[in-house]
């Protein structure tokens, strides 16, 4: 679910073994592919996933594209739905996620062999977005990644790319209600897509920071992640966010508008209350956030490198 | 004749009294779940009938331990061992315990009498010295609490309280995402 800085604490990739020994493969490979499923947005599923893993995502998406979030707000945070997702309309939820996500990787797929992922600390998270996690490295060493998906490969010049990893803690989440889980994975989707947005562009002393493996300053291309403050519940891990509009505020607004839902079951509207205070309880910058001082989301993306080293 | 009508009728009476016996202890949340399924199903019934039921049945369930909100309530260092291992997702003892809740609260919206005592269990698990666990813990039990004021306007004076001694970090909280 999380993206962090890279380097340190997700994944270690030999981006020299990639182009050095399988690049020309690759050069030569056409459009990725997947196997068939029907979801309301475009994304490709990769072949590794089960029958069973398939009809729960249809049905997450089924859930979640015919679910009407309610359209008026009772609180702070679920004011800021419609300035996040365009509207309360679920066309828009499912325009948000298609920009975001374009590819699922299951969790029975092992990174190809030109992968190197030597590290993956968080085994139990429920998703990742590697594709904005590859950009990161793919930028701070300077080199190009390219990922083999089906038939073809994905050039990973953009977080954009949208390329999301499902762990089997996705799929193994209990709950009695199935609309209670079609939530719950909705809700991770909507935290992953949000790290697939670099706002603002890539700062070039940022690219330096990755290189560096020391704490980015600005975390806004790939709303990457920070260390919750001495004082904090989550203290000392990489589980809060000190930047205005990142996942964690973005999902906090998503399960904070639909804990707010009339006709809805209990159920639902008891886990996405409690997701709602959890995700936003790791927003540093809550308070201001929420009530506007900060001012608008900005959901626009870019693949600029801005030169602010001068 | 009249002999082996006695014990045709006395054998149908010890069947039965077992059936019952074995089907008495059903665990709670079962319990809690018949009940809701009733009271969703039969709306008109549930004054007249079914309310009283509902009320005996949740005076049991009350008394009963393992339905303790508070006791249920995962503990800081519990919450804290789950995020260790993945710092990224809603730890998965907060949302096994909104399961909970949601059980509890779908009762709750039948019977005042039961909300009530729910209500005081929020105020226990919304209460820093009373229970160790994290703010969002705390505030999802303050942000039920304002629900069943919702509910039950007579439990305004009993909210106002609670939210006057309630922490600034738990309250600012509540606030944002869910409105007092």
């Amino acid at each position: 679910m999380g993206l962090l800085r890279m380097n340190k604490t997700l994944l270690l990739l030999s981006s020299g073994v990639i182009i050095g020994g399988c690049g020309l493969d690759f050069r030569f490979k056409g459009k990725p592919t997947g196997q068939p499923i029907n979801l309301p947005i475009e994304a490709l599923v990769d072949k590794n996933f089960s029958s069973q893993q398939i009809s729960e995502l249809e049905e997450s998406f089924a859930w979640a594209n015919e679910f009407e979030a309610p359209r008026t707000f009772v609180s702070k945070a679920s004011r800021w739905y419609e300035e996040i997702f365009g509207s309360s309309s679920s066309a828009d939820l499912m325009v948000y996620l298609d920009t975001r996500i374009s590819y699922f990787v299951s969790p029975q797929t092992t990174y190809q062999s030109n992968i190197k992922l030597s590290t993956v600390r968080n085994r139990q998270a429920l998703a990742t977005n590697i594709g904005a996690a590859i950009f990161m490295h793919s930028k701070a060493n300077d080199s190009d990644i390219i990922y083999e998906f089906g038939a073809g490969v994905i050039d990973i010049k953009s977080p954009r790319v949208g390329l999301v990893k499902l762990n089997n803690a996705f799929f193994d989440q209990e709950t009695s209600q199935a609309e209670a889980k079609n939530f719950r994975l909705m809700s991770v989707l909507v935290h992953e897509a949000r790290h697939s947005d670099c706002t603002g562009g890539i700062k070039r002393s940022e690219i330096l920071n990755e290189k560096k493996g020391v704490e980015h300053v600005d975390n806004s291309c790939s709303h990457l992640h920070t260390y919750c403050p001495a004082g904090h519940d989550y203290a000392g891990y990489a589980a809060c966010d000190n930047h205005p509009w990142g996942a964690y505020a973005v999902s906090a607004v998503h399960a904070a508008r639909i804990a707010e839902c009339d006709d809805c079951s209990e159920e639902i509207v008891q886990v996405a209350l409690a997701t709602a205070l959890d995700q936003g309880s790791r927003v540093m910058i809550e308070k201001k956030l929420f009530s506007g001082s900060l001012g608008l989301p900005n959901m626009s993306h870019s693949d600029i490198v801005v030169e602010d080293l001068n | 004749m009249y002999k082996s009508k006695s014990i045709f009728w006395l054998s149908g009476i010890v069947v039965l009294v077992c059936a019952l016996f074995l089907s008495s202890e059903p665990k709670n949340i079962e319990k809690e779940d018949q009940l809701a399924k009733r009271q969703e199903s039969k709306p008109k019934v549930v004054d007249q009938f079914v309310r009283p039921v509902l009320r005996h049945e949740a005076n049991k369930i009350r008394k009963t331990k393992n339905s303790h909100t508070v006791s249920s309530a995962p503990s800081k260092d519990l919450v804290r061992s789950e995020i260790q291992n993945n710092p990224h997702n809603v730890p998965s003892s907060f949302l096994d315990f909104s399961v909970q809740i949601a059980h509890k609260m779908k009762i709750a919206k039948a019977d005042q009498v039961y909300a009530e005592s729910l209500f005081a269990e929020f105020e226990t698990c919304a209460d820093e010295s009373e229970l160790e666990t994290t703010i969002a813990l705390r505030a999802y039990c303050l942000a039920n609490a304002v629900r069943l004021k919702a509910w039950y306007p007579g439990l305004a004076k009993s909210l106002d309280e609670l939210l006057a001694r309630s922490g600034e970090d738990v309250l600012n909280l509540v606030n944002t995402i869910r409105g007092t």
